[in-house]
């Protein structure tokens, strides 16, 4: 007995090294087919995004891509000093100040609505989710059919006497575009706001009417703390979304717009029109730096609201 | 450092090293192939033409049957002063000639058409001009010239109607072409026997008809969207379903013939190329420019059946006379395939232009042909047709500042100049004129070089150019040498029942104001005054213009009326020869005096390229790229004045003189009796026509003086130009007043200006 017991421990003890170099070779092969999977994406990511970004950052930095001398922060300088890079800045806080927080803003009044037992609840879904299916080329053209100098709006308002106005081209031309942005970005976000309230467990939700908590603290204190997740990624969604507006405004007024409309892409589509690839760059690096710094604010504040609650 | 430790460290060192090596790989290929660098031949099949020295004056078109060409030829006789028409027979592959008189219509009936039966007869289809309009025939003549048949057409077509063409389908049927004046186009089939089969409706314009294998007729015809491919459907009488063509250029004259892998070959100023009729795919067969041949007006082409090639290509005459009159030559050459690998090495040097024109494509061949160790390449950026303008633009203006720069940008067209000087993308052209000995600045025109130079560096050659002024009577504006917009404003305010020059309101509009930007722009403060007195005030004096011309309108003064009762007080006018001159004393009916385009400072007088070029700062081949420049700067090329293609002014002082010495040149002919007479041509404009006789020294001297004061770039549409035009519409269309237009072109033009400075 005692030599069987002897035996199987200096087995145990010549099995253990074996055991674990087989465990060793398995984990390093399992890391090389991991590698080997990863690698795919890594070199789209290193390729498509990494690649470019530092092409980006060199061609921020040289005078011209002809010459090519270093000049460090002269673009950054020239494009801050810039007056219509500081218009375009200017223009485009004003409207993601404006539009982004009425998009959030709306959109969970939709949801919230479109929540509750109310008639026509499909079709007013439906109604709200339209926009989405609509290509931009046909968005100007609603647009241009309904606020140009000749358009529908301008044809109702001669009705009741009022002088054309050309909306566009005008100081009203923002608010035409914020319309415009929340026509188009409204059904998306409500959709995203109606799926995170239906996932608010009811258990809570009945036990604060038990509890005897008015719609409004129910609200405040466990709904929107329940929808912080969903909260800040339609925030991000429509922040990005709101410097993407370029497009349409581009299509409806080209390259130089009136003034209140001339958005941060309008000048680093035209940097590209001019060759200046140089001051685009530095554009394009100073823009992603202030959506990084935003995007930054949003995340701490989503985890400073939503820290207490569970999944 | 364990076994293990130093494993995990060699592993990250292989790492790095693989990253390392993926980064250099990622940029190199992201930087792009560098378009300075040398090309070399790539395999395959290259082709060399061979011109063969045949008479073929005073024939016109070409048909190709049975390796043989035949052509109708049609002489003037002198002495009866009547046409003499023969059928021109030549051997594709030894390029003989034979003659057969052609007896069968008089002088005054032309030839629409003409093919072949299945019969091995010719089929013509001729034209006869008559007061009550038109009749048309068609003819079945033998080989040997004799008429077989003849059948009347007229009856066939409507009196709005014209015979385009003719095309057979080898099978005996034939395909008549009829167009309407609305752009609408008919093709009439008919059998051997004269009857019509089918009668096939488009509401397209119609270009031509291709004849594939098998007897099947393609149409090609002008949609919105460029030239497509449309089968003809005798049967059922109707054309079917569009066959858009990919891989060739829809810029020129799309010629067809038989042969090929598939049956069909394409050709236009670009190259051969093979056709699937039922696919529209086409693929390039043959380059002209690469075999040496300038196809700018490619005629025809075709197959010898012996893997070469035939062409008809027309080029200006070398030996036509003085005075920058039209003459042409027709020359036939034949490619003959030779191994790509047996054609000697030489370095490639890029040329980028938009559209490629007669004398750049010239001197590229010349270049090509004589220079040992360069060879010239082509980066046509308009690859597309017309309609995609703008987009080719685009790419060329965004390749010139990127790593695919050409060797040589041409200035003749869509380069924005100020722009690419201004990124350093042209090199400084003076130290190499200065370097070759051969070129003195003084011998050439300087202010017209000056258009062109920057902080005293050159940075464009422009070896031929046309000027553009306007033009007055010498009376009127005797006391006028430039001026500015309010000296022309207070001008015009003399004649109070007179406009300033016949257009329309935003062609006055773009004159008045593309010299005088900087009027309204002060780039110093940052300022715009597009909302004062001084732009509205213009605005105002635009609006009293036409709109639009109505051609349709019988009644409008045309520009020659016009001037002569007054109506009009100038005209803008663009100058290519001595002759223009006396256009313009014919046109004001007496003196004239040419100023230029006001402006502040100089004179106004604009220059626009004919030919122009730069040279890329990043070319690595600089002495390459000079030695193609210097050909156009030299006597040889500028001292050519042979008229058509190349028309335009030469640069050097020298080629001025002879220029102008050869427009003073008296040429006589003899009339129909045999007296020596004084040689003369006529130039029509509206109903105006103008004898143009040996220039005299006066015109010589005005033409000259204009030349020595051209000192403004003629511009291109800017954005600036843009932005007002599409403002503008409003005020001259009377929907919105001058004050809420200029509120919105200032607002505008500041965020341009602001962008800008």
């Amino acid at each position: 007995m005692e030599k069987g017991r002897a035996r199987l421990k200096r087995k145990k003890q010549r099995f253990i090294p074996n055991q674990n170099n087989r465990i060793r070779k398995r984990e390093e092969r399992g890391r090389r087919i991991s590698i080997l999977y990863l690698l795919p994406s890594v070199l789209g990511v290193l390729l498509f995004f990494v690649v470019p970004f530092l092409v980006v950052i060199y061609y921020s930095m040289v005078d011209n891509p002809i010459s090519r001398e270093f000049v460090f922060m002269d673009n950054f300088r020239s494009v801050f000093m810039n007056a219509a890079f500081q218009q375009a800045a200017l223009n485009t806080l004003k409207f993601s100040g404006v539009a982004v927080p009425l998009a959030v803003f709306l959109a969970l009044v939709l949801a919230m609505m479109l929540s509750s037992k109310i008639p026509f609840r499909s079709q007013f879904r439906t109604f709200f989710l339209s926009p989405m299916m609509v290509p931009i080329a046909s968005i100007v053209l609603i647009w241009q059919v309904l606020f140009h100098y000749n358009g529908i709006v301008n044809d109702f308002l001669g009705v009741f006497g009022v002088h054309k106005i050309d909306w566009f081209k005008s100081e009203y031309a923002q608010i035409v575009i914020v319309i415009l942005f929340l026509w188009k970005t409204l059904g998306y976000n409500m959709i995203l706001f109606m799926a995170a309230l239906s996932s608010i467990p009811q258990d809570i939700l009945e036990v604060a009417v038990l509890e005897s908590a008015t719609p409004l603290q129910t609200f405040w204190h466990i709904k929107l703390r329940y929808l912080s997740a969903t909260l800040l990624f339609v925030t991000i969604m429509s922040l990005i979304n709101s410097f993407k507006v370029f497009r349409e405004i581009f299509l409806l007024t080209r390259e130089y717009p009136y003034d209140s409309i001339y958005m941060l892409q309008h000048y680093m589509n035209n940097m590209f029109g001019k060759l200046d690839y140089q001051k685009l760059s530095a554009a394009a690096i100073i823009m992603s730096l202030v959506m990084v710094a935003l995007i930054g604010i949003m995340f701490l504040t989503e985890n400073y609201f939503g820290r207490d609650v569970e999944g | 450092m364990n076994a293990s430790q130093k494993k995990n460290s060699k592993g990250k060192k292989y790492g790095k090293i693989f990253l390392g090596l993926f980064f250099c790989a990622v940029i190199a290929a992201g930087c792009g192939k560098d378009g300075t660098g040398s090309k070399g031949q790539t395999g395959g099949i290259a082709y060399v033409s061979e011109t063969k020295e045949i008479d073929l004056r005073n024939i016109d078109s070409m048909l190709e049957r049975d390796g043989s060409l035949y052509g109708i030829r049609n002489e003037y006789q002198d002495t009866t002063g009547e046409a003499v028409r023969s059928l021109v027979k030549i051997d594709v592959l030894t390029g003989s000639l034979e003659t057969t008189p052609l007896s069968i219509w008089g002088g005054e009936e032309s030839i629409a058409g003409f093919t072949w039966n299945e019969k091995g007869n010719f089929v013509f289809l001729t034209t006869l001009w008559q007061e009550e309009g038109p009749s048309y025939s068609l003819y079945e003549v033998s080989p040997e010239g004799k008429k077989l048949d003849g059948k009347a057409l007229t009856s066939l077509i409507e009196e709005d109607q014209y015979l385009q063409s003719m095309t057979g389908d080898g099978l005996g049927n034939y395909y008549l072409m009829v167009s309407d004046q609305m752009g609408e186009s008919l093709i009439l089939v008919m059998d051997s026997q004269g009857t019509v089969q089918n009668t096939i409706k488009s509401t397209s314009y119609v270009d031509g008809l291709i004849c594939g294998d098998s007897g099947s007729v393609y149409a090609s015809v002008w949609e919105d969207t460029g030239l497509v491919l449309k089968k003809v459907n005798v049967a059922e009488g109707k054309m079917g379903e569009a066959i858009p063509l990919s891989n060739i250029s829809m810029m020129g004259t799309l010629l067809t013939a038989s042969g090929g892998p598939t049956g069909v070959l394409l050709g236009n100023d670009k190259g051969i190329f093979t056709c699937e009729l039922e696919t529209g795919q086409c693929n390039q067969i043959l380059n002209w420019l690469d075999s040496g041949v300038n196809a700018y007006d490619m005629m025809q082409f075709g197959t010898t059946g012996e893997g070469a090639y035939w062409a008809l290509n027309r080029n200006p005459d070398p030996d036509a006379g003085a005075g920058g009159e039209i003459s042409e030559k027709l020359e036939f050459m034949v490619l003959n395939p030779v191994a790509a690998d047996q054609l000697p090495k030489k370095e490639v040097l890029t040329y980028g232009t938009a559209y490629l024109g007669y004398e750049a494509r010239a001197g590229i061949v010349r270049f090509n042909k004589t220079n040992p160790k360069y060879k010239i390449e082509v980066i046509e950026y308009m690859e597309g047709d017309w309609l995609k303008w703008e987009e080719s633009l685009a790419r060329m203006n965004a390749e010139l500042a990127g790593n695919n720069c050409p060797d040589i940008i041409d200035l003749s067209g869509g380069v924005d100049f100020e722009q690419a000087v201004s990124k350093g993308i042209f090199a400084d052209l003076s130290p190499y004129m200065e370097k070759s000995g051969t070129f003195q600045m003084e011998d050439y025109q300087e202010n017209i070089f000056n258009i062109y130079s920057r902080e005293g560096k050159l940075y464009g050659i422009v070896p031929r150019f046309v000027l553009s002024a306007l033009v007055g009577s010498a009376e009127k504006l005797k006391n006028i040498e430039r001026w500015n917009l309010e000296e022309l404003l207070a001008f015009t305010k003399q004649y109070p029942d007179a406009k300033l020059l016949d257009g329309v309101s935003d062609l006055i509009l773009w004159m008045l104001t593309s010299t005088n930007m900087d009027k309204y722009m002060d780039w110093e403060t940052g300022k715009c005054f597009f909302d004062q007195k001084d732009f509205i005030s213009v605005l105002e004096y635009a609006n009293t213009f036409e709109k639009e011309i109505d051609y349709q309108n019988e009644n409008r003064i045309g520009t020659h009326e016009g001037i002569q009762s007054g109506k009009y007080l100038m005209m803008n006018h663009y100058f290519y020869q001595v002759r223009d001159i006396q256009v313009m004393k014919g046109m004001f009916d007496g003196p004239v005096k040419i100023v230029g385009f006001p402006v502040d400072e100089g004179n106004g007088i604009c220059v626009s390229p004919n030919l122009g070029m730069g040279m890329s700062q990043r070319s690595k081949n600089k002495e390459g790229v000079w030695e193609f420049m210097s050909y156009f700067l030299g006597d040889e090329y500028q001292n050519r004045t042979e008229g058509n293609f190349n028309y335009g002014l030469p640069v050097k002082k020298s080629a001025i003189d002879l220029f102008c010495n050869r427009a003073m040149e008296q040429l006589y002919t003899t009339d129909e009796n045999g007296n020596r007479i004084e040689q003369t041509s006529s130039h029509g404009y509206d109903d105006l026509s103008v004898t143009i006789r040996a220039a005299t020294k006066e015109e010589v001297d005005q033409f000259k003086d204009i030349i020595n004061r051209a000192d403004t770039m003629l511009s291109e549409s800017t954005q600036m130009d843009k932005i007002i035009k599409e403002e503008v519409g409003g005020y001259f269309s009377g929907q919105k007043t001058v004050e809420e237009v200029v509120k919105i072109i200032q607002n505008r033009m500041q965020v341009y200006m602001n962008e800008n400075r």
